[in-house]
């Protein structure tokens, strides 16, 4: 019986995160942005994210240097590091890294906004004064996603290409000016892109996930916390299911 | 100006109202009396169409708001102010912007004009120091004032106020109170509060509802509610 229920509460709420998803698509269809307050969550969500985003980036870049080293060597193909630092970073790691990164701070603080918000009543406040609160609160949050992650992300494969570069010319011993021309000539047009096609999903998706665990908290602090834990938690498990997804359907359709 | 008929509601199979019914006439500033959980916070929701009843209607200005579609509410809920028990200041403005923004949102004021209004209305809750400031730096019955100002910023026809001096002091229960109704007289306002607080609901209340088990037990001057015979309405002001 308790399985049936928390079944049917699955489901249930499964649809109404799906009609919010359809309030937030048509406030954006109907050009309802507040590019403003949009400007504002781009900025804040950035800089929740930045410095971490950076961090684990460039600390990526120099693994994959270090591990390429020990791989490439056993080749004899040392000089291979620059593209596996580039390619595993553009195709795959930059994006899912930022993307979990960019869950736990952005996505957590956006929650937590939201649910704060509810459960003060400012989500119902809004709606008192005549003011649609998906249009006024939501929507700026979650198209700041799709912009902010983005940009994350490019950032995030400069910096994790520089942490490679580091550790492939000054430890690895890859010529500098080689190690340049290897990175820019490895990088192909669906590289960059079917990674970057992953990326706004998730953005959407972090946006969609964390927007409505905030706007429907309740149940006082307590509610924030649990609420922002499942959004994140949720994001976690999303990111990383729907990525093998989608890599596999961009493999299938570009063919590599 | 407001007619309530024969209004439902229960959730998840548990009866909130239970048949409320009762009018309200232009410009009258009345209160409803009920122990907590009564359903008072309830039934004002109804009254600005955030819940919608089960069964009946809600004539407000000759409109039966219970048929209005949400756009249509959004609408309509321009010309009722609405005070919530936590006050519902934005957290992430100062109280000015605050003040501002229903005027943003749904007048052509200019700049110029919106920030008399907003220092108009802070003087008129006695706030004027206060624009600055966020909300977090404010007494909760510093909040309530600038709460109540936002509700009235674009005057409002209908003032609803869920219990306004909850969590307040007898002297600042007692002072947002009589804001309360001097702001109502003065801008023509009919207004709506629910309370526990009966000193101040006779003191400032042109008529008196007593809601118990979802119903209306008795209703109307502070010597019709003395006089009442019913048990709960003795218990309460007695
Ligand atoms: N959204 C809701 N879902 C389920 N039950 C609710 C909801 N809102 C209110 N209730 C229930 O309705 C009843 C009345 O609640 P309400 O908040 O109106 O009481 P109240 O008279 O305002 O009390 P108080 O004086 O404590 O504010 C309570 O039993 C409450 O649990
Ligand atoms: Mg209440």
């Amino acid at each position: 019986m308790a399985v049936i229920k928390a079944f049917g509460d699955t489901i249930g709420s499964f649809g109404r995160a799906v009609i919010f998803l359809g309030e937030i698509a048509g406030c954006i269809l109907r050009g309802k942005i507040r590019w403003r307050l949009v400007a504002e969550q781009v900025f804040e969500q950035g800089v929740q994210s930045l410095l971490i985003v950076l961090l684990a980036a460039f600390a990526s870049g120099a693994v994959l240097a270090m591990q390429g080293q020990v791989m490439m060597e056993r080749f004899g193909a040392k000089e291979f590091i620059a593209q596996l630092v580039a390619l595993s970073l553009v195709r795959e790691l930059g994006p899912i890294f930022t993307a979990l990164v960019f869950s736990g701070k952005s996505g957590a603080g956006m929650a937590a906004e939201l649910g704060t918000m509810s459960v003060n009543n400012q989500i119902a406040a809004t709606r008192t004064m005549g003011v649609d609160p998906v249009e006024f609160l939501v929507v700026p949050r979650v198209v700041a996603c799709l912009i902010a992650l983005p940009v994350l992300v490019v950032l995030a494969e400069i910096v994790g290409i520089l942490g490679g570069y580091v550790i492939g010319v000054y430890e690895a011993g890859v010529p500098s000016a080689y190690y340049w021309t290897q990175t820019i000539n490895s990088i192909g047009f669906v590289d960059f892109f079917s990674g970057f096609i992953k990326v706004f999903f998730f953005a959407g998706l972090i946006g969609w996930v964390c927007a409505f665990q905030g706007f429907f908290t309740g149940g006082g602090s307590l509610g924030v916390g649990r609420h922002t834990t499942i959004a994140v938690a949720f994001c976690y498990v999303g990111v990383i299911v729907s990525n093998t997804v989608l890599t596999k359907m961009i493999l299938m359709f570009w063919g590599y | 100006m407001i007619r309530v008929e024969e209004l439902h509601k229960s959730f998840n199979g548990q009866s909130v109202l239970d048949g409320v019914s009762f009018s309200i006439e232009r410009g009258e500033v009345v209160t409803f009396l009920g122990l907590s959980g009564t359903g008072k916070s309830v039934l004002l929701l109804h009254l600005i169409g955030l819940l919608s009843p089960d069964r009946g209607r809600i004539v407000i200005d000759g409109t039966d708001i219970t048929r209005l579609s949400e756009r249509e509410l959004l609408a309509f809920r321009r010309q009722v102010g609405y005070l919530f028990q936590e006050s519902a200041l934005y957290d992430f403005m100062t109280v000015e912007d605050n003040l501002a923004f229903p005027l943003e949102e749904h007048t052509d004021l200019s700049d110029a004009q919106r920030r008399d209004k907003v220092r108009e209305y802070l003087a008129m809750v006695d706030m004027e120091g206060a624009g600055g400031r966020y909300p977090s730096e404010l007494s909760g019955g510093m909040r309530k004032r600038v709460a109540l100002a936002r509700a009235l910023i674009l005057g409002a026809k209908v003032l609803l106020c869920d219990e306004p001096t909850s969590g307040l002091d007898p002297v600042r229960s007692r002072d947002i109170s009589v804001v309360i109704r001097d702001l109502s007289r003065r801008t023509g306002t009919t207004t709506v509060i629910t309370s526990h607080d009966v000193a101040n609901s006779f003191r400032i209340s042109d008529r008196v509802f007593v809601l118990d088990k979802g119903r209306v037990v008795a209703q109307g001057t502070e010597d019709d509610i003395r006089g009442s015979q019913v048990e709960l309405v003795r218990e309460l002001v007695g």
